[in-house]
């Protein structure tokens, strides 16, 4: 009797202890924040980010823009909710890592999970380059994945794992969703591996190369599938240097002057398969770039997106016609940014962080 | 030489008579000497992201909002201890040999008086307290997301704006000051200052023409008002009633504070983690 009591006492000795040691099992989180300029912004998001069910010890770093924090590993916790709670604030999460605890272990892993984070960023940095297929691979879409059907990268992240591992998460051979032909190799340049030539899906003819100022290598000459028409001045709207001469296919419409010319609408010009657009949009940080850019780039059919600045214009890319200009600047809008006539409610723009607030 | 001497006496007489003139014209004109800040160096901060400054005798607080904790230094920068523990520390004030420092993290204002560490009492809960301002028994915080002061005026627990764009109105202040009587707050994201009686009545805004982008930073002496514009690096100096004197931007990395003391004027660089040290000297041209 004595020696059960005495095992039973050790036992919820014991017992407390590895409840406690459960409890911290915490998930560790860290979040590149793009645009972070002032600490009254980069210190709110931590402030913002205490609502996230279970976070502790979230810390930011003003300087580079990482924000860490910690979240009890049963929370199990995802990029794509973790993506929702910073846009929500108002801010642009550009990398999202989750480092799971290990079951049953009070030390957390020192390695990242090479599961769906590690996936979740390769598709993400995809994303900001290629607008084919939604994010989706077609693994994912014979699939009937809801999040490809969605078009939403998250979503599909989650739902999709499978699919994505299975395609190598777009590796060093394409797929549909590439920049690249279904099953092309790539040169240096490119998303792709080192030493392989551009097929026709790249912003290049085949076999071109380009200038300093261009997406390739330094001097070489740009091809067709430049902003500006050959021999044009080029504007610091543009992929080229200011004063730099331009060949192809120019934004501004061969025999155009290269100008900033003040657009109060979209203004297009038609290339080989791509509609280059410009549209005016209200910004003013570099949390307002990387706001608009992101709400542009997760459209279908879109590319390159780049928003400046100093003139106040978004520039991209359509292909096909899977998305007009109008849903482009709609997706501006509801993103939190005023497009020429087309305004931002009230309560989406209080929402702005402090430094995003353009209109004065 | 008798012929001689009288023409120079009477010229001289014409000298003194018009130098006299024009010392009765100058002071009846308000006409002195005019001085102007001038860049002299810059003093690192290692490892420190300045945001408050304050001066205690011979030492100066600094407020490290990155490394939660408050740093003393000496006049030539050198550092003289720290206090660690802070949840993002701010714009911070001294009176009375009390350091008040208002945390942007925990929505609460610390009180460190020597050894011991307390809490100012706010008769409401602020959202990421940014900067505080103590005179007397009055004191004033700026309560950044609800875009008001909340303050304690005569023993009264009052508050003091709202989000807006008029006269005594605010988006997101940072900074606020007693000084000669009045209160000044750097009305941040109205890109502005503004000034109040010490009693909380709205008198005046200023430097809405100046184009700042985020004036996170305000400091008052006798004379002059600093405001920091944060983004476009630079300081704006104004006399008491809120008319531009001078343009710093010489040395300046997203300046969030100014402090200025008998000649010398030390700005905080937040990026750069240093301090921008001006010094007042006689304008070469009137």
């Amino acid at each position: 009797m004595k020696s059960i009591l005495f095992i039973l006492l050790i036992c919820l000795a014991l017992m407390p202890t590895q409840v406690s040691a459960q409890a911290q099992q915490m998930d560790q989180v860290s979040v590149k924040v793009e645009g972070l300029g002032c600490p009254f912004c980069a210190f709110g998001l931590e402030k913002k980010m205490k609502t996230l069910d279970g976070a502790q010890q979230i810390q930011i770093d003003v300087e580079t823009g990482m924000m860490q924090f910690s979240v009890p590993m049963a929370n199990r916790v995802t990029e794509a909710q973790i993506d929702a709670k910073v846009s929500d604030a108002g801010y642009t999460a550009k990398h999202i890592e989750i480092i799971r605890a290990e079951p049953m272990s009070v030390t957390p892993r020192t390695m990242p999970q090479t599961s769906t984070e590690t996936l979740h960023q390769m598709v993400e940095d995809h994303s900001t380059t290629t607008q084919l297929g939604g994010f989706c691979c077609q693994a994912c879409k014979d699939a009937n994945c809801p999040g490809c059907l969605n078009h939403d990268p998250k979503a599909c992240v989650s739902a999709c794992t499978k699919c994505h591992k299975a395609e190598g998460g777009c590796g060093e051979s394409c797929s549909g969703n590439c920049q690249h032909g279904e099953g092309q190799t790539c040169s240096g340049n490119c998303q792709h591996g080192e030493g392989q030539s551009c097929c026709s899906n790249c912003q290049h003819d085949e076999g071109q190369s380009c200038s300093g100022n261009c997406q390739h290598g330094e001097g070489q000459a740009c091809s067709g599938n430049c902003q500006h028409g050959e021999g044009k001045a080029c504007c610091s709207n543009c992929q080229h240097g200011e004063g730099q001469s331009c060949s192809g296919n120019c934004q501004h419409g061969e025999g155009q002057g290269c100008s900033n010319s003040d657009m109060g609408s979209a203004q297009t010009s038609v290339s080989t398969g791509l509609q280059a657009q410009s549209i005016p949009v209200s910004g003013k940080c570099g949390m307002c770039k990387s706001r608009i850019e992101r709400a542009v780039n997760r459209l279908e059919g879109v590319k390159n997106a780049v928003y400046d600045l100093d003139s106040q214009t978004l520039q991209f890319q359509l292909e096909g016609s899977q998305t007009t200009v109008e849903q482009v600047r709609a997706a501006v809008v509801a993103a939190g940014h005023d497009s020429g006539d087309i305004k931002v409610s009230d309560a989406v723009y209080q929402k702005l962080p402090p430094c995003c607030k353009y209109r004065n | 030489m008798v012929f001689i001497i009288p023409p120079i006496t009477f010229m001289s007489m014409y000298v003194i008579r018009i130098a006299f003139v024009l010392c009765i014209f100058g002071v009846l004109t308000g006409c002195k000497a005019t001085y102007e800040w001038v860049y002299e160096r810059e003093l690192p901060l290692v490892d420190v992201h300045p945001i408050g400054l304050a001066k205690d005798g011979e030492q100066i607080w600094i407020s490290d909002g990155q490394g939660n904790r408050l740093v003393a230094v000496d006049l030539n920068g050198r550092v003289l201890k720290s206090l660690n523990g802070f949840e993002r520390p701010m714009h911070i004030d001294i009176a009375q040999h009390k350091i008040y420092i208002p945390e942007y993290a925990s929505d609460s204002v610390r009180v460190v008086e020597g050894e011991k560490i307390g809490l100012l009492r706010l008769a409401e809960n602020p959202d990421a307290p940014a900067g505080v301002a103590v005179s007397g028994n009055n004191w004033v915080v700026a309560d950044f997301y609800n875009h008001r002061l909340i303050a304690q005026i005569d023993g009264q627990s009052v508050i003091l704006g709202k989000q807006g764009k008029a006269l005594g109105e605010f988006e997101y202040p940072t900074d606020v000051q007693f000084a000669n009587g009045k209160l000044y707050i750097a009305d941040a994201y109205n890109h502005r200052g503004q000034i109040f009686t010490d009693k909380g009545i709205p008198i005046k805004i200023f430097g809405e023409a100046d184009k700042m982008n985020a004036s996170t930073g305000i400091f008052v002496n006798e004379r002059e008002i600093f405001l920091t514009d944060f983004e476009q690096n630079r300081v704006l100096v104004y006399d008491l009633e809120g008319k531009l004197k001078q343009v710093l931007t010489v040395g300046l990395n997203n300046p969030i504070e100014a402090l200025a003391f008998d000649d010398v004027l030390w700005i905080a660089n937040f990026k750069a983690k240093s301090i921008s040290i001006y010094r007042q000297k006689k304008r070469s041209k009137p």
